[in-house]
């Protein structure tokens, strides 16, 4: 909490599971760089709240519940080569892109194509579901997990983005895990 | 009722259709272990579909059923037998023998795969007991329709409609009502309002039980609370029962004032 230019490196946050558990909890942090870092089966893996210019790289997001949860009032973080594998919910944002940047990351749950096979994805990820964006503005529909109808209104919101911000993508999402 | 019960197990036993339904939880079962090898994660994959598919198949196989065995209903109501014995008959023969392809398509595959050195043993019990009570009560809803309409279309129609509802339709209301109050402490209301429909009272008793219900944060704690007692228990499958018995006692009804 309210510290600058942390360098977080090779650390291993692992099962922190529970109702009110986190990974790693961001407030009020700046410039921060979070390198080679492993979260596994957390809740909630990193939490972000009022938190500017941090810059995630090659870390390795694993069966999480939540891998990233955006507060609100995150500026200009960058994203870039991390692996978002079989987490629940991947992002989860509140309000706007706010210059953060997401790029070349490897996400399980990419459904795209390669045609050109330089190994990046030729369809943009949207690793926002509708789902998410409503648990995080109705806590309590987090009841209806699971249900048919969630995997429904995913998969519209998918082919037609309505609610979730339209320009948070990864234009280049990669076909295969970074190692 | 146990002869034509025994009857209508052993006539749909050489029917193909309970064979085939048998056959594809098999199928179904050995290729979610031969793909990721896991029995606790296959009994999360599979909580997905017994909560869809065995409440839609119960649905369309009870008003089949009711249909397909029409004329020898009408055969059977020539005898000096209750009106009751034959329905509620037919009605359990239809469903013990939908739940036996259920239990047994499912089970020979998990055990062998080593269900029971597993630690997800209770979890797959408690699936396979829903699931036979889903179908429970999907064939009794069927059957209430089927009898309420000649008409087979409007009869297959509704009961579609019926499995739309609590399937689909019945969490999209839910899902409006939470949105549109947001402002209000809503978790209470969730939890009665899961009460009403056994899908999603399935849905929530199987995921209680995994290590996915961390996700489900304070509301989740709230269920916990409720359904992680021994009363909360009872009270669920109360509630599960409960969906079995008024349709059954509305197939007895039903069938005694019945013109054929």
């Amino acid at each position: 909490m309210f510290s600058k230019r942390i360098f977080m490196r090779n650390n291993i946050f692992k099962l922190n599971w529970g109702t009110a558990s986190y990974g790693l909890l961001l407030k009020e942090i700046y410039d921060a760089d979070i390198f080679n870092n492993q979260f596994i089966q957390n809740t909630i893996g990193v939490n972000a709240e009022g938190s500017n210019r941090i810059n995630f790289e090659n870390n390795n997001f694993i069966n999480n519940g939540w891998a990233i949860k955006f507060m609100g009032a995150c500026y200009g973080s960058r994203l870039v080569r991390n692996n978002f594998m079989n987490n629940a919910f991947d992002i989860a944002y509140t309000g706007n892109i706010n210059g953060n940047i997401f790029d070349k990351n490897y996400w399980s749950e990419y459904s795209g194509y390669d045609l050109d096979k330089d190994n990046i994805g030729d369809v943009p990820f949207r690793p926002v579901k509708l789902f998410s964006y409503i648990v995080n503005q109705t806590p309590e529909t987090i009841v209806l997990l699971r249900s048919l109808f969630v995997d429904i209104i995913n998969f519209s919101e998918k082919v037609s983005p309505v609610f979730t911000p339209d320009n948070l993508k990864d234009n280049n999402p990669l076909m295969t895990p970074v190692q | 009722m146990i002869k034509i019960l025994k009857y209508s197990i052993y006539d749909l036993m050489r029917g193909r259709w309970s064979y085939i339904y048998s056959v594809f939880h098999l199928i179904l079962g050995y290729v979610l272990l031969f793909l990721n090898n896991d029995v606790s994660k296959a009994v999360i994959t599979l909580l997905n579909i017994i909560i869809v598919l065995t409440p839609l198949i119960g649905t369309i196989f009870g008003v089949m059923y009711y249909y397909n065995s029409r004329d020898f209903t009408e055969l059977l109501l020539a005898q000096p037998i209750k009106r009751t014995t034959i329905f509620l008959g037919q009605y359990f023969g239809a469903s013990i023998s939908l739940s036996l392809s259920l239990v047994i398509g499912l089970g020979i595959p998990f055990v062998v795969y080593g269900l029971f050195q597993s630690a997800a043993i209770f979890n797959f019990f408690s699936l396979l007991l829903i699931g036979a009570l889903l179908t429970f009560i999907f064939v009794a809803l069927a059957y209430n329709i089927a009898l309420s309409f000649e008409d087979k279309i409007k009869g297959f129609g509704f009961a579609i409609l019926v499995w739309l509802f609590f399937a689909i339709i019945y969490d999209g209301i839910l899902l409006i009502v939470m949105v549109v109050f947001n402002d209000y402490p809503l978790d209470k209301f969730a939890l009665g309002a899961t009460m009403f429909n056994p899908i999603d009272l399935s849905r929530i008793l199987i995921l209680l039980k995994l290590d996915i219900s961390a996700l489900l944060g304070y509301t989740g704690a709230v269920f916990q609370k409720f359904f992680g007692t021994s009363l909360g228990m009872f009270a669920a499958i109360g509630l599960l029962s409960i969906w079995i018995i008024f349709p059954v006692l509305r197939i007895a009804y039903k069938s005694k004032r019945k013109d054929f």
